[in-house]
């Protein structure tokens, strides 16, 4: 800045220090100052500055180079002075944002990440598991079947020969026989059908999968947002809220029908 | 088709193994093995003559177009027909796994019919160019 001062200031006397805009220049300045000093203006600092101004002109009209590179220094000064007044607001302003924002978080928010986003985890986890139970219940059953099915076929043919061979057999029992054959043929479509129904699971399953993978993320990044803006966690376990079945073994519930009987049985009921 | 061909279904959810190993029995397919994501079913690859892949994408550890880079990328397996099942129906996801050598590419949900003839056109190519 310094350097950027004496360059300036030699330039403008290279450039004919006495000339009249120099001139025109301080006259301006002694104006303003008079006029400032006789309203007996509150603002010293002003005054003082135009004072300088009006110094740093004149000994630029007069070529005394010193006197002016020492305004100019001090000028600089104040410039910094002035900086630095405004990186301390800003600071500040910062510091009481950071705390009206730590202020302004609700606990449940706070209680977010420790509890309620791990929880929700855990929900969408425990809706796969059961699903995929129960899928596997039914393709079990769907397989089990299947196998009687081709069973009941070679059934159904024996006893058709058997009959035939004994003579016993006539029009209404070849009726029952065919529509035991029809039955029969249409159940292993059925199945197959109950059975591929049953990629519900594989499909529901890989969309709980991504919206697990989001809440985790979610739930890191606002550990990071508090941790960032220093904000305390809280866990939270708020009365009043329905937590539906049981995903994890807790004290406090019954897991299954005979521990509700129990508890029943204890009431009296 | 050689009904006894030994196939290889990779998927991460049971339910979908176990689907198609009953719709591919229903084709005619007796032996049929599991992996449940590509990391097993290549370290199976690995170790056990298979003759066809039907793999799903979305899976952990090792997804299907990883495991199938990686068969193309092994001098023993490149040739394997690989059938990727999975629920990516994007244009690109198609794009990319024909550019990683896929045979062909079932959308899910999807039915014996689909499953049958995209097995079947996959022999019917491979019997044709060998």
């Amino acid at each position: 800045m310094m350097m950027q001062g004496k360059t300036d200031s030699r330039a403008l006397i290279s450039g004919g220090a006495k000339d009249e805009k120099l001139f025109e220049m301080e006259k301006a300045v002694a104006l303003i100052f008079n006029k400032a000093f006789e309203e007996g203006s509150k603002a010293k600092g002003f005054i003082e500055v135009l004072g300088d101004v009006q110094a740093l002109l004149e000994s630029l009209i007069l070529g005394d180079i010193k006197t002016a590179e020492k305004y100019l220094v001090k000028f600089s000064a104040l410039r910094g002075q002035a900086l630095f007044v405004e990186v301390g607001k800003i600071t500040r302003k910062l510091h009481n944002s950071i705390r009206e924002f730590q202020e302004s978080i609700s606990p449940r928010l706070k209680n977010l990440p420790v509890n309620e986003l791990p929880e929700a985890n855990d929900k969408l986890q425990w809706v796969i598991n059961r699903t995929e139970e129960a899928a596997s219940r039914t393709i079990s059953l769907v397989e089990k079947h299947l196998g009687n099915q081709e069973n009941s076929t070679q059934r159904i043919h024996q006893l058709e020969g058997v009959l035939k061979k004994s003579g016993l057999i006539d029009d209404s029992s070849f009726k029952v026989l065919d529509s035991l054959k029809a039955m029969n043929l249409e159940l292993p479509k059925d199945l197959m059908e109950i059975l591929i129904a049953q990629d519900f699971q594989d499909l529901t399953g890989q969309i709980i999968k991504k919206v697990i993978h989001l809440i985790a993320d979610i739930e890191s990044q606002l550990v990071q947002i508090l941790k960032i803006f220093g904000v305390k966690l809280e866990s939270d376990s708020s009365p009043g809220i329905l937590h539906g079945p049981q995903i994890k073994k807790n004290e406090q519930a019954a897991s299954d029908q005979l521990e509700v009987d129990a508890i029943l049985n204890q009431f009296g009921f | 088709m050689d009904r006894k061909m030994k196939i290889l279904i990779v998927d991460d959810f049971s339910t979908m193994r176990r689907i198609i190993k009953n719709l591919l029995k229903q084709i005619g397919f007796e032996n049929i093995e599991e992996a449940e994501d590509g990391q097993h079913a290549f370290s199976k690859l690995k170790n056990e003559k298979y003759h066809f892949i039907v793999s799903d994408w979305n899976m952990p550890n090792m997804t299907g177009i990883e495991l199938l880079q990686q068969v193309r990328k092994d001098p023993e397996l490149k040739g394997l027909p690989f059938l990727m099942v999975t629920a990516e129906s994007e244009k690109d996801k198609v794009v990319e796994a024909i550019k990683a050598g896929v045979n062909n590419y079932i959308v899910k949900p999807f039915t014996t019919e689909i499953l049958k003839e995209k097995m079947e056109k996959i022999l019917e190519k491979m019997a044709g160019n060998s």
